[in-house]
């Protein structure tokens, strides 16, 4: 059955958890936005898989100088059930001095949607332009 | 109740027309995107309260020389009935000259429906990078005074 347009909201919802626990450096929030198995792949490589791998990545980078706001648009969502294909796009920008745009890209993601709340799976990520803030 | 698909996007409706009214100085259409008591809090401190309040406000932008365009995304709209909370980032792009994204920063907004149409009853802005026109954060455009 394809998705109903609460599960594209509540996809779309999941997004802006992701980008605000990111940015505001909450380890176990965005962790949360994953499967206990989820996956984060930068540029075809898998930077973190798993909940603790995921958690300790973004402890890692609140220990840093990451200081940055997600901004995302061209939510493309498809799918049918209880899995989805996210695509969208990404501008992330430093924010430790002025606002200066550090990284565009595409996230090309699957979710799936486990006693009714939807989470990703893989988030996939490749960049046109610029340099992830958080990975290196 | 929680909040239906239509309150949701009903909500995502007045936001956009909070955006276009204050981007091109429409007094009054902005002020009425709040109830009529309802405020603007920027960084924790009251900016303008009540209609008239709001008109002032968006008439002494418009004598500034203030001209920008508001980005948002992000949005997260929780809530029952008639009440609703929105969170939501927002960028402030100046386009007095060029194109130059001067502040960014994040709602946290209380709303409510009153005679079947949402509003801001407070909508409260935290900047987190720049800062706010109406506290000098443009260059050439003098700081509006608090209510």
């Amino acid at each position: 059955m394809p998705h109903s347009t609460e599960d594209k909201l509540a996809i779309n919802e999941l997004v802006s958890r992701y980008n605000m626990a990111m940015d505001h450096l909450q380890a176990p929030d965005w962790a949360g936005t994953f499967t206990d198995d989820g996956e984060l792949v930068i540029d075809g490589k898998t930077v973190a898989k798993g909940k603790a791998a995921l958690t300790a990545m973004v402890e890692t980078a609140a220990k840093g100088v990451y200081r940055g706001r997600h901004w995302v648009c061209n939510s493309i969502i498809d799918g049918d059930g209880s899995t989805a294909r996210l695509r969208m796009y990404v501008l992330s920008f430093a924010i430790n001095d002025g606002i200066v745009p550090r990284v565009m890209g595409e996230y090309d993601d699957t979710l799936v949607k486990q006693d009714g709340q939807w989470k990703f799976k893989t988030r996939s990520i490749t960049f046109c332009a610029g340099k992830s803030g958080i990975v290196k | 109740m929680p909040l239906s698909l239509e309150e949701k996007q009903a909500i995502t409706e007045l936001t956009a027309t909070y955006n276009f009214t204050i981007d091109h100085h429409e007094a009054e259409a902005w002020a009425d995107t709040f109830v009529a008591d309802g405020e603007l809090r920027v960084d924790g401190k009251s900016q303008c309260k009540g209609r008239q309040g709001r008109i002032d406000f968006v008439n002494k932008a418009k004598a500034s020389g203030y001209k920008s365009r508001h980005w948002v995304c992000n949005m997260l709209i929780d809530g029952e009935g008639n009440t609703a909370r929105l969170r939501m980032y927002v960028m402030a792009v100046a386009i007095v000259n060029g194109i130059d994204p001067y502040v960014i920063g994040e709602y946290d907004d209380t709303l409510v429906k009153v005679n079947g149409a949402w509003k801001f009853h407070t909508r409260n802005v935290t900047f987190a990078a720049g800062k706010s026109f109406t506290d000098g954060g443009l260059q050439g455009i003098p700081a509006i005074p608090r209510q």
